[in-house]
């Protein structure tokens, strides 16, 4: 009986046949190649798929991310019978400004200077530059004024583009 | 049991190549990503820049100004931007380098003493080097009331050297015909 059951165990042994003589399968080399491949194939696809969620840097001075430099942005701006002056103060040459009206009970609009006055400079203001504009055709009705920074950075390939800093970036004037 | 022993898979060394391959990878790909968020260090002046107009003198009829400038400061400067107003608006709008009819260079909207930080503490740039006439453009119009002055000075920046507004010195003077 012993026998017997030790003979039925190898035959279904030999029938499962686990032995390595005839499994076949695909070599550990050519396994290690396919591996490698597929890892750099899913991680470029990863990575092109990841940059479309991600917009790309625009750096100013060497590099540094613009959203950094907005921080160093500092002027004055005042309005006085429909005129508008602005004194950059800073170190950061501040290429056009956005112009958010505030008409009172949550109306508001926003232009960009350019649309707004008829004087602004094409290269926009530079370190210790002054500019004034007459400003009183847009500005009518409104009880503040919010100028908000625009500045002038490269991208990778060296092209340039603009960026508009965040509103805590900018300057409010009561009318 | 024989399946254990034979078994086959991707070596360990392999596996650790591949893990650290993978990791390489990612830290370079965050690296790119991120080291342009890595602040800088500004463009700045340093405290304790002063200038100062201790006189100056206006003729109104044929719009001709001219001061003297004192560094008051504890650092040399290297130049200063000249503005003025001829109205009540609290800002000097008026670029007054474009009206220079003194001797030192402009650099930048400055008037510039020179290629560095050429007046020292005490030093003096008097009016004969400071002279304005208002009177070639005439959208200049009616009289000024106010000077406003910031100093400059030379800095290297970046292994640059680089010219640096000093707002926070900037100083206004009213002034008047005389």
């Amino acid at each position: 009986m012993k026998e017997m059951n030790k003979k039925e165990k190898n035959r279904r042994f030999s029938q499962y046949n686990f032995s390595s003589k005839n499994r076949k399968g695909v070599s550990p080399v050519i396994a290690t190649v396919l591996l490698i491949g597929l890892v750099i194939t899913l991680g470029a696809v990863v990575f092109v798929w990841f940059q479309n969620f991600t917009h790309e840097a625009v750096t100013k001075f060497e590099g540094e991310n613009i959203e950094l430099v907005c921080a160093d942005v500092q002027f004055t701006a005042n309005i006085n019978n429909g005129n508008l002056a602005i004194s950059n103060t800073g170190n950061v040459p501040v290429y056009s400004f956005n112009v958010k009206i505030d008409k009172g009970a949550g109306s508001y609009t926003t232009k960009e200077i350019t649309e707004a006055v008829s004087n602004w400079p094409k290269i926009g203001l530079r370190s210790s530059g002054v500019f004034s504009g007459d400003i009183s055709s847009y500005i009518s009705g409104a009880t503040k004024v919010t100028l908000i920074p625009i500045l002038r950075g490269t991208v990778s390939n060296g092209d340039e583009r603009s960026f508009t800093c965040a509103e805590q970036y900018g300057k409010t004037i009561s009318i | 049991m024989n399946f254990i022993k034979n078994k086959k898979g991707v070596s360990e060394i392999i596996g650790y190549i591949l893990l650290i391959a993978i990791v390489v990878a990612i830290s370079v790909f965050v690296y790119q990503f991120l080291k342009s968020y890595v602040p800088k260090e500004s463009l700045t002046c340093p405290d304790g820049v002063t200038l100062l107009i201790p006189d100056y003198k206006y003729n109104c009829l044929e719009n001709l100004l001219n001061f003297t400038v004192q560094n008051e400061g504890t650092f040399s400067i290297g130049g200063y931007f000249i503005h003025a107003s001829n109205s009540t608006q609290e800002i000097a709008t008026i670029d007054l380098t474009h009206y220079y009819t003194g001797t030192n260079q402009l650099s930048a909207g400055a008037i510039s003493l020179g290629f560095a930080n050429a007046l020292d503490p005490g030093k003096i740039v008097p009016s004969v080097s400071n002279g304005f006439n208002l009177s070639i453009d005439p959208a200049v119009e009616g009289t000024l009331n106010k000077l406003e002055i910031i100093p400059m000075r030379y800095v290297v920046y970046q292994g640059k050297n680089r010219t640096a507004s000093c707002g926070n010195a900037k100083i206004s003077l009213p002034i008047d015909c005389n």
